[in-house]
C-alpha cells in the first residue's frame, strides 16, 4: 500500500513562504498555503522545544483528509509535507527519507552563490531545484 | 444552537426563557440574569414529588446531596433534534416564559398568558413549564391560573429558589415518564446524521431507522402539555423528524390515536418547516421535504435490502445496552449520581459486548462527567460517604479514584482524576473512530467534535491555572475556563506541553465538518479558535477564524437580503457587523497585516475619525512615511485571501468604511502579487466605495488612498546656460588674507571640496524647471490629472501639468515654477490629483535617499543588545521598535534650494563675425565687435570677459628642459589669441569693467584676436551682473553670455635659415667667404644671389662710411619664404642703441628671399647671463632637473637662453599685404634658435685683444690691417680688453708668420723680422673691465706680408683666449 504525498511546502526562517507544490489535483493551491502557514505554530513550538536535536519533527497534526508532517533545518527553515490520510501508518523512517531529500536539495540550492537567502521576496524557482523536487517521488510506502 | 463544549454539558437540564410580549429588551435581560442565579438546584432541596415519593424512579430524595444543573437559555434552534434521543440534554425540558407586568398595566394579565400558552408549541420536547410574571403592581390581581406572580418586595431569592425547585421536581416527576416510555421501546436507533438526511442519494431505508426514536420524546411531550396548556393537535407536536418508517413499529404513544401515515407525514413535515422558516436563519431547507411525497414503503435499493433486516436485528440486540445509557444519562440530568454511575457501567458493558461504540462512547462520556461531578461534591459537600460506597461498589471494573479519596476529602483532588479523565477520553474517542466499523449509521460529526473541544477546554483550564487543582475543577463544573474576577496564575513550568492541547483542538478536523449546520460549524470553528489563540497558536487560531468567518458569510449576505428592505438598515448593522469587524482585525493582525504593518494611505483614519480636521496632515504623512520604510512582512497569497475576504465581509455587512481600508490595504501593499486586471478592478472599486460611502455620509470625500509614494525623485534643474547663475565668493580683504594664509598647496587632496556642481540656483520672479521622476508600481496607467510642486519656504507660483504614466513605468516629467521672492525654498514633493481621486501630496524625502547610498553604521551599532524574534512576536517587538524609534528618527529631509534676488539679463544681438568664423593669417590682428542688449528689468553694472582659446589646453611636460618650457608658456600664454580692453599684456588678469546698462540699452564691445599659429577657435565669455546692491551678501552673483568663435590662422611667411656671420673688414676675400659659407646650405637659390650681393656691398659701404670699428657688427641672414598666394611686404628692424636701421623687401608668391641685417655684436655681463630661465605661470610645479649637468653647462645654457632673448628683443619683423590691407607680426622666433659657433660670433669676447701698429710712416687699411715701409721701427701696441667681471692676470703670446701669395707660410722670421722682447710676456694683471697694454717694438727686414697669431693664457685657469682676426701687416 501506499499514499501520495499531496504538497511540499517549504518555508523560511522569517516564516516566509519559499517554495509550495501541490501535487495533487483535491485541493486548491491555496489550501496548502494555509495548511503551512497554521504549521509553522506547531513547529515553532516543537523545534524550540528540548528535542531539537532531532530535526525531523514528526506528525504535526492531521486535519481532514490530510495529515501535516514537518521538519525543521538547523537554519530554521522549515519543510512541511502533507499527505493524505489513509487507515495505514506511515513510517516515520519513511517520512525522514524523503525530508532528508527534500533537505538535501534544498541545501544545494542554498548552495548557488548568488542565491540571496535573507531577501524576503526570495522564492525558489530554480529549474534544478524543481527537477530536484520532482525526483523524490510522490508515493510513500504504507504498513497497515 | 448552543453546543455541548464542557465535560460537564451532559448533566445539565436545559430550560428556555422565552420573553412573552410586549417586554422591554432590557427588562428581559435583566429577569434572564435573576432567573440564571439559580442554575443548580440541591436535590435535598428539590420538592419531593407528593405521589409517588420515594418510590419515584428519579426521587430527588434518594441522593439529597446531589445537585441538579440548569442550563437556562434564550435562544433556541432545532438543529439538534437528530441527536436529542441519543443525548437527552440536548433537549429543552423546559420553557419560563417571563412577563413584566408593569406592560400589563391596563390588560388582563391572563391574556398573555394565553399568548404564552400558545407559543408553547413551538418547543414539543419542553416537559415542564412556567410563566413568571415579574414587577406586579398592587392592583394587578393574581388570578390567572397558570400564571405565577413575582413580588418585587420581600425576599426574593428565596421566593425564587422555592419556584425553581418546584420546577425542578416537575421536571423530575416528567423524567419518570419520558423513562418509563423508553423503557417499553423495542428497538433503539442510532442517530442519524445530517449529512445522511441531507444527502439526496440516501434512500428512505436508510433514514427510515432515525425518526424510531422519535416516539419517545414526542410521546413525552403531550402529557407535558395535556397537564398546563391546550393539548396541540397529537400530529402537530410530533418530533419533525419522524417519518413513515416509524409507524412500522408498534406506536408507544398513549394517547396518540393511529393515523395514516402520508397525512401525518405531511403534516409533521409542514410543521418542520414551518419551525424553519420562523426562525428563519435556517440555511438548508428541511432536510426530509424531498423524501415527504415519496410513498410510505419505499423501495429500497438493493444494496440496502439486504443489509437492512441484518440491521434491524442488530438494532434490536444492541437496544438494552441503549436503554441503560439513556436511564444514565436521565440519572445524570436529574443529579443522581450514584445511579448513574452504575448504569452507566452497566451500559458500558453491554454496548461493549455487543461492539455498540457510538453508545458506548457516549456512556464513557456520560461516566467522566458523573465521575467529575462526583469528585465535585466531596471537595464541595463532603459527607457523602454512605452513599458513595454503594455508587462505587457498581462500579468495580472501572478506574475510579474518588473511593481512595474519602478519607483526605479536603485534600486537593488527585490528580489521577486528571489523567483518568483524559484516559477516558482518549479511549472513547478511539470508540467513536471505530463506529462505523460496526455500524451503518456513522458518528454524528457533531459528537465527535464536541467530545474533542471539551477535552481541550478541560486542558486550556488545566494550563491556564498551572494545574489540576480544586479551582480548576470548580470551573470545570462551572463550565468556565476561568476565573473572570481573579485572574489566574501565570503558567509557568507546568510540564503540559501546549501541542497536546492543540493535538486534540485538531482532531476535531479528522472528522469532516462540512455536513454540520453552519452555524455548528462557526461555533465549532470559534471553539477552536479561542482554544488555538489562548495557547498563543496565532496562526492556527487566525485560521480557524479565517474559516468560520467565511461560513459566516453567506449567512450575512443572506441577512442582508432579508433585511434590504428595512429602513433602519444602518443602524442595526452597525451593532453586529461591529463584532465581525473586529475579528477580522485579529485575523489581519495574525496574518501580518495588522494596522500598524501596512500603509493605507489614511483610510484608517478616515474610518475612525471622518470629521476630523485635516490641518493635521503633516503629522499624518510623516508617521505614514514611516511606514513604508517598514520591511513589508507575512505571506503574500496568504494575505491576500485574507483581504479578499476582509472586503467581501465587510461588502456584506456593509461598511463602507472598513471596505475602503481594507480595498486600499489590498492594493498598496499586495499590489505586485496581484495580477493586473484586479488591480484595476480595486482601483475601480475604490471610487464606487467612495461614491457609495459619501452617498450614505460615512466616508470622509477628500481622503487621500494612494498610499504608495509615486514620487522617487525631484531635482531642480539647472537653467540653461545663458540663464544659469554663478556664485562668486565676494571679495573682502578679510577672506583674501584669510586664503593667502591657508593653504600653501596648489592642490590640496585633503581639502574639503565644495560641491558647487549640482548646486541650482533659481532667481526671483523668473521661471525655473524642476525635474520630477514619477513612478508606478501598479499594473494599470496612473492617469494624473493634474501635477504641482509643493513646496514651503518662499512663495512660490507653480504650473500644473498633467501626466499619464504607463503600467510598472516611470516617467520624467518637467514641472515649472515662479518663485516671488528670494530665499530658502524647500520642496516637499508634489501635489498629484489623480483622475478620480482625491489630491494628495506626495512627499520627496533626500534624506532617505541618501541614508540608502551610505549606510548608517552608527545606528546599526547604536543598539547594543540586539534580540532577535521570530514569528509573530517579531511584530509585537517591531511595534514597540517603532514607537521607541519614533522620537529619534531624524524629520524628513526635503530638498532646498535658494532662491536668490532679481538677476539682469543681457543679450547679444549681433556680431561682426560672418558665421561665426574669422580668417587670420599669422601674427595678424583684428577685432571683433559684439553688441548686447540688457533685456532684463534691472541694470548691469559689471561685465567682465574672458577667453579661452583652442591653445590653452595643452599641458606642459614638466620634464623638458626649461628653455622648452618657456617657449611652450610663451606659446599658449604670452600671445593671446583674444584680448579685450588691455587683457593682451601678459599677466594681467581679467578685470571688470563698471559700466551702467540699463534695461534696454544696448552696448558694444570690441575683442582684438591675434592670429595664433594653430589656433582652432576659442570661447568669448562675458560674465554680467547688478553688484551695486545694499545688501551684505557673501557672494555676488553674475550670468554668462558665450560667443563661440572659429578661427582659421594661415602662415603666410616662413623664416628659414637663420644665421650669423661675422663682418669682415677685408672686403673681397670676406665676401668670398661667407658666400662659401652660406653656400654649404642646400636651400639658398641661385636666384636670391644678386639682391644679396648688393645689400652685402650696400652694407659694407655704409658701415665703412660710418667709420665706426667694425668689429662690433655681425651679420644676421635670413630666408623668408612667401607660401601664401599673395605678394607680401616684409619690414625688418634692429632696435640698436644708436641705429634705427631698417630693411623692407617684398617677397612674390612662392618666393625665398634673403635677408641679411648687420646687428651690433653684445655683451651681456656674468649677471645677467646667470639669471634663471623665467616662467609665466606663477602656480607652476617645480620639478628638480634630474640629471644635474656640469655648472659649465648650465652656465652656458643659461648664456644661450638670454643671448637668444637678446636677439629676439632687438630683431623685430612685420608684414604687410599691399593688395588687402593686411598687416601683423612676422614670428621670428620659432624659427630663431641659436648654435654655441653663432652664440660665439654675436657675443663680444669676453678678454678682447686691440692690436694696434704704430709707427711714422704706418698706415691703417682697415681692421687690423696696416701698411708700412720695411726696415723701419714701428711698435705694436697689444691692448688687452677685460670684460670679466673679476681681475686676471694673463700670458700674451704672439707669433709673427710670413704669408706668401700661394697660401705658403713662413714661420721662421729670424732673418725678416727683428722683435724686441720675447714672444710670451706676462701682463699686468688686468682689473675687472679693463685694460692693458703691452708694446711690442718691431722692424720688418724684407717685404712682404706678415700676420700676427696671438692669444692670451689665463694665468690660474689656463684658459686661452683667441682672436678670430688677426693682425696683418703689408710691408714694403
Amino acid at each position: 500500500m501506499s499514499t501520495v504525498i499531496n504538497c511540499i511546502a517549504i518555508i523560511g526562517k522569517q516564516n516566509n513562504p519559499l517554495f509550495i507544490k501541490n501535487f495533487s489535483n483535491t485541493h486548491p493551491d491555496l489550501k496548502y498555503h494555509y495548511i503551512a502557514h497554521t504549521s509553522i505554530d506547531v513547529i515553532e513550538e516543537r523545534g524550540n522545544g528540548v528535542r531539537s536535536l532531532d530535526q525531523y519533527l514528526g506528525l504535526l497534526y492531521a486535519m481532514e483528509d490530510l495529515a501535516v508532517y514537518g521538519y525543521q533545518s538547523n537554519t530554521k527553515v522549515k519543510f512541511v509535507v502533507i499527505v493524505s490520510v489513509t487507515d495505514g501508518v506511515i513510517r516515520d523512517a519513511d517520512m525522514k527519507s524523503i525530508f532528508q531529500q527534500i533537505h538535501q536539495a534544498y541545501a544545494s540550492h542554498v548552495c548557488n552563490p548568488f542565491f540571496n537567502q535573507d531577501s524576503p521576496s526570495m522564492t525558489l524557482s530554480s529549474p534544478s531545484f524543481l527537477k530536484s523536487i520532482e525526483a523524490i517521488g510522490t508515493t510513500i510506502p504504507i504498513s497497515n | 444552537m448552543d453546543l455541548a463544549l464542557n465535560l460537564t454539558s451532559s448533566c445539565r437540564v436545559r430550560v428556555l426563557l422565552v420573553p412573552v410580549t410586549p417586554i422591554k429588551k432590557s427588562t428581559f435581560l435583566r429577569h434572564v440574569e435573576l432567573v440564571k442565579q439559580f442554575s443548580v438546584v440541591r436535590l435535598g432541596d428539590v420538592t419531593p414529588d407528593l405521589q409517588k415519593g420515594a418510590n419515584a424512579k428519579f426521587s430527588s430524595q434518594v441522593f439529597q446531596e446531589g445537585q441538579m444543573h440548569f442550563q437556562f437559555l434564550t435562544s433556541y434552534r432545532r438543529d439538534h433534534a437528530h441527536l436529542e434521543d441519543f443525548q437527552p440534554h440536548r433537549r429543552i425540558f423546559g420553557v419560563i416564559g417571563i412577563m413584566d407586568c408593569q406592560e400589563w398595566k391596563d390588560k388582563n394579565l391572563s391574556e398573555g398568558y394565553h399568548h404564552f400558552v400558545n407559543t408553547l408549541s413551538n418547543y414539543p420536547t419542553a416537559v415542564a413549564t412556567r410563566c413568571f410574571a415579574f414587577d406586579p403592581t398592587e392592583n394587578q390581581p393574581d388570578d390567572t391560573k397558570g400564571l405565577i406572580m413575582i413580588p418585587n418586595v420581600g425576599n426574593l431569592s428565596f421566593y425564587m429558589s422555592t419556584m425553581i425547585c418546584d420546577f425542578a421536581s416537575e421536571i423530575l416527576s416528567q423524567f419518570d415518564n419520558i423513562a418509563s416510555r423508553i423503557e417499553n421501546l423495542p428497538m433503539l436507533e442510532s442517530p442519524l446524521p445530517r449529512a445522511h438526511a441531507n444527502a439526496g442519494y440516501f434512500d428512505q431505508a436508510h433514514t427510515a431507522p432515525n425518526p424510531m426514536l422519535s416516539p419517545q420524546p414526542s410521546a413525552s411531550t403531550p402529557t407535558g402539555f395535556k397537564r398546563q396548556a391546550p393539548a396541540p393537535s397529537p400530529s402537530s407536536i410530533k418530533s419533525p423528524l419522524q417519518s413513515p418508517m416509524a409507524q412500522q413499529q408498534p406506536p408507544s404513544r398513549m394517547s396518540q390515536p393511529p393515523t395514516p401515515m402520508p397525512t401525518q407525514s405531511t403534516s409533521s413535515f409542514l410543521r418542520r418547516a414551518s419551525t424553519m422558516t420562523a426562525n428563519s436563519l435556517s440555511t438548508s431547507p428541511p432536510p426530509m421535504s424531498k423524501n415527504g411525497p415519496l410513498p410510505p414503503i419505499p423501495t429500497p435499493s438493493l444494496s440496502r435490502t439486504n443489509s437492512m433486516p441484518l440491521d434491524t436485528s442488530k438494532t434490536k440486540r444492541r437496544t438494552p445496552g441503549r436503554i441503560k445509557k439513556l436511564f444514565a444519562d436521565f440519572y445524570l440530568l436529574a443529579g443522581r449520581l450514584p445511579d448513574a454511575v452504575s448504569y452507566y457501567q452497566m451500559a458500558i458493558e453491554m454496548t461493549k459486548s455487543t461492539s455498540d461504540f457510538l453508545w458506548l462512547a457516549s456512556a464513557m462520556e456520560g461516566l467522566a462527567c458523573a465521575n467529575l461531578l462526583l469528585e465535585y461534591l466531596q471537595g464541595d459537600v463532603g459527607h457523602i460517604v454512605s452513599r458513595k460506597m454503594e455508587a462505587n461498589a457498581n462500579s468495580a471494573d472501572v478506574p475510579l479514584s474518588p473511593t481512595q479519596s474519602m478519607e483526605d476529602i479536603s485534600l486537593k483532588p488527585a490528580p489521577s482524576t486528571f489523567t483518568d479523565l483524559l484516559d477516558q477520553y482518549t479511549a472513547l474517542i478511539q470508540y467513536y473512530g471505530k463506529v462505523h466499523t460496526s455500524a451503518t449509521v456513522p458518528i454524528p460529526s457533531l459528537v465527535y467534535a464536541e467530545a474533542c473541544i471539551k477535552v481541550a477546554r478541560l486542558l486550556l483550564a488545566t494550563w491556564i491555572h498551572g494545574g489540576w487543582t480544586d479551582q480548576v475543577l470548580n470551573l470545570v463544573v462551572q463550565g468556565k475556563l476561568k476565573n473572570e474576577k481573579a485572574p489566574p496564575p501565570k503558567p509557568v513550568n507546568y510540564p503540559m506541553p501546549r501541542f497536546e492541547i492543540a493535538e486534540w483542538v485538531m482532531r476535531v478536523w479528522s472528522v469532516s465538518l462540512d455536513p454540520l449546520p453552519l452555524l455548528d460549524q462557526i461555533n465549532v470553528m470559534t471553539q477552536m479558535s479561542t482554544v488555538l489563540s489562548t495557547i498563543g497558536y496565532q496562526r492556527k487560531a487566525a485560521w480557524c477564524m479565517h474559516e468560520s468567518i467565511h461560513s459566516i458569510l453567506p449567512l450575512l449576505i443572506q441577512s442582508r437580503a432579508n433585511v434590504s428592505n428595512a429602513k433602519d438598515l444602518a443602524a442595526g448593522l452597525d451593532q453586529n457587523g461591529h463584532g465581525i469587524l473586529q475579528v477580522l482585525k485579529h485575523i489581519c493582525d495574525a496574518y501580518g497585516i495588522g494596522e500598524q504593518h501596512v500603509q493605507d494611505g489614511g483610510a484608517l483614519d478616515a474610518i475612525d475619525t471622518p470629521a476630523r480636521d485635516r490641518d493635521s496632515s503633516p503629522n499624518q504623512t510623516q508617521t505614514h512615511h514611516q511606514a513604508t520604510e517598514q520591511r513589508r512582512m507575512g505571506w503574500a497569497l496568504l494575505q491576500i485571501d485574507v483581504l479578499r475576504q476582509c472586503i467581501a465581509i465587510s461588502e456584506a455587512l456593509p461598511d463602507y468604511g472598513s471596505m475602503l481600508y481594507y480595498t486600499t490595504v489590498l492594493l498598496k501593499n499586495l499590489y505586485e502579487y496581484i495580477p493586473k486586471d484586479e488591480q484595476i478592478r480595486l482601483a475601480s472599486s475604490i471610487q464606487r466605495i467612495v461614491a457609495m460611502g459619501k452617498r450614505s455620509g460615512r466616508v470622509e470625500s477628500n481622503v487621500n488612498y494612494w498610499g504608495v509614494n509615486i514620487v522617487s525623485h525631484i531635482e531642480a534643474s539647472q537653467a540653461i546656460p545663458r540663464k544659469a547663475v554663478y556664485e562668486l565668493p565676494m571679495l573682502d580683504p578679510a577672506s583674501v588674507s584669510a586664503r593667502a594664509n591657508g593653504d600653501p598647496f596648489i592642490y590640496n587632496p585633503f581639502a574639503q571640496k565644495k560641491n558647487d556642481k549640482d548646486r541650482v540656483l533659481l532667481v526671483k520672479s523668473e521661471l525655473c524647471d524642476f525635474k520630477v521622476t514619477l513612478t508606478n508600481p501598479f499594473g494599470f496607467d496612473l492617469e494624473l490629472q493634474h501635477v504641482i510642486l509643493s513646496t514651503t519656504g518662499v512663495s512660490f507660483t507653480p504650473v500644473a501639468t498633467s501626466a499619464t504614466i504607463p503600467a510598472h513605468g516611470t516617467v520624467s516629467l518637467r514641472l515649472t515654477g515662479t518663485p516671488q521672492e528670494s530665499g530658502q525654498l524647500t520642496v516637499r514633493g508634489c501635489i498629484i490629483r489623480i483622475v478620480g481621486f482625491a489630491e494628495q501630496e506626495f512627499l520627496y524625502d533626500e534624506g532617505q535617499k541618501k541614508q540608502q547610498d551610505q549606510p548608517s553604521i552608527s545606528s546599526r551599532h547604536r543598539d547594543v543588545v540586539k534580540y532577535k524574534y521570530s514569528g509573530l512576536q517579531a511584530i509585537e517587538h517591531a511595534s514597540k521598535k517603532q514607537v521607541s524609534d519614533d522620537a529619534q528618527t531624524d524629520p524628513v529631509a526635503f530638498y532646498n534650494v535658494q532662491v536668490i534676488d532679481d538677476q539682469p539679463l543681457l543679450k547679444m544681438t549681433t556680431t561682426s563675425l560672418l558665421h561665426g568664423a574669422v580668417m587670420l593669417y599669422e601674427g595678424e590682428m583684428t577685432q571683433i565687435k559684439m553688441v548686447v542688449e540688457n533685456i532684463g528689468h534691472i541694470l548691469v553694472d559689471f561685465v567682465t570677459l574672458s577667453f579661452t582659446d583652442s591653445t590653452c589646453n595643452e599641458p606642459i611636460n614638466p620634464e623638458l628642459p626649461m628653455e622648452q618650457q618657456y617657449e611652450m608658456e610663451l606659446f599658449r600664454q604670452g600671445m593671446p589669441v583674444f584680448s579685450w580692453e588691455g587683457t593682451d599684456q601678459v599677466g594681467t588678469a581679467s578685470v571688470g569693467k563698471k559700466v551702467q546698462l540699463a534695461p534696454g540699452a544696448k552696448m558694444d564691445i570690441i575683442v582684438k584676436v591675434y592670429g595664433k599659429r594653430g589656433c582652432s577657435g576659442g570661447t568669448i565669455q562675458i560674465d554680467y551682473g547688478y553688484l551695486d546692491r545694499q545688501s551684505t551678501a557673501q557672494s555676488l552673483y553674475t550670468r554668462q553670455l558665450y560667443l563661440p568663435v572659429l578661427v582659421s590662422v594661415y602662415q603666410n611667411l616662413e623664416p628659414l635659415n637663420w644665421d650669423v656671420l661675422y663682418l669682415r673688414p677685408h672686403c673681397q676675400s670676406s665676401t668670398a667667404a661667407v658666400e662659401e659659407r652660406t653656400n654649404n646650405d642646400a636651400t639658398l637659390m641661385a636666384s636670391t644671389e644678386p639682391q644679396e650681393d648688393k645689400d652685402l656691398v650696400q652694407l659694407t659701404q655704409s658701415l665703412l662710411d660710418l667709420g665706426v670699428d667694425k668689429q662690433d657688427y655681425c651679420l644676421v641672414t635670413m630666408d623668408i619664404r612667401n607660401t601664401w598666394t599673395l605678394p607680401f611686404d616684409v619690414t625688418f628692424k634692429v632696435n640698436d642703441q644708436d641705429s634705427d636701421d631698417h630693411l623692407s623687401l617684398s617677397i612674390q608668391p612662392g618666393w625665398t628671399k634673403r635677408v641679411v641685417l648687420p646687428v651690433k655684436r653684445m655683451f651681456l655681463s656674468e649677471q645677467e647671463c646667470q639669471e634663471p630661465i623665467p616662467s609665466l605661470q606663477p602656480n607652476k610645479q617645480y620639478v628638480v632637473s634630474q640629471s644635474l649637468g656640469h655648472p659649465e653647462q648650465e652656465r652656458s645654457r643659461l648664456q644661450m637662453f638670454w643671448y637668444r632673448e637678446k636677439i629676439l628683443e632687438k630683431l623685430q619683423a612685420h608684414w604687410s599685404c599691399p593688395s588687402t590691407k593686411r598687416h601683423g607680426l612676422l614670428h621670428l622666433r620659432p624659427s630663431l634658435r641659436l648654435s654655441s659657433s653663432q652664440l660665439s660670433i654675436l657675443k663680444k669676447q669676453d678678454i678682447a685683444i686691440i692690436v694696434n701698429l704704430q709707427g711714422p710712416s704706418v698706415k691703417s687699411l682697415t681692421h687690423r690691417h696696416f701698411q708700412c715701409p720695411s726696415e723701419t721701427f714701428v711698435s705694436m701696441q697689444v691692448t688687452i680688453h677685460n670684460r670679466q667681471p673679476r681681475p686676471v692676470k694673463l700670458i700674451l703670446r704672439v707669433q709673427p708668420v710670413q704669408s706668401y701669395n700661394n697660401g705658403a707660410k713662413e714661420y721662421d722670421l729670424s732673418s725678416k723680422l727683428l722683435m724686441q722682447g720675447l714672444h710670451q710676456i706676462t701682463m699686468p694683471e688686468a682689473t675687472a673691465d679693463g685694460k692693458v697694454t703691452h708694446v711690442l717694438p718691431l722692424c720688418f727686414l724684407s717685404r712682404g706680408r706678415y700676420e700676427f697669431l696671438y692669444h692670451v693664457e689665463d694665468v690660474h685657469t689656463r684658459l686661452i683666449c683667441y682672436d678670430h682676426d688677426w693682425a696683418i701687416v703689408d710691408c714694403q
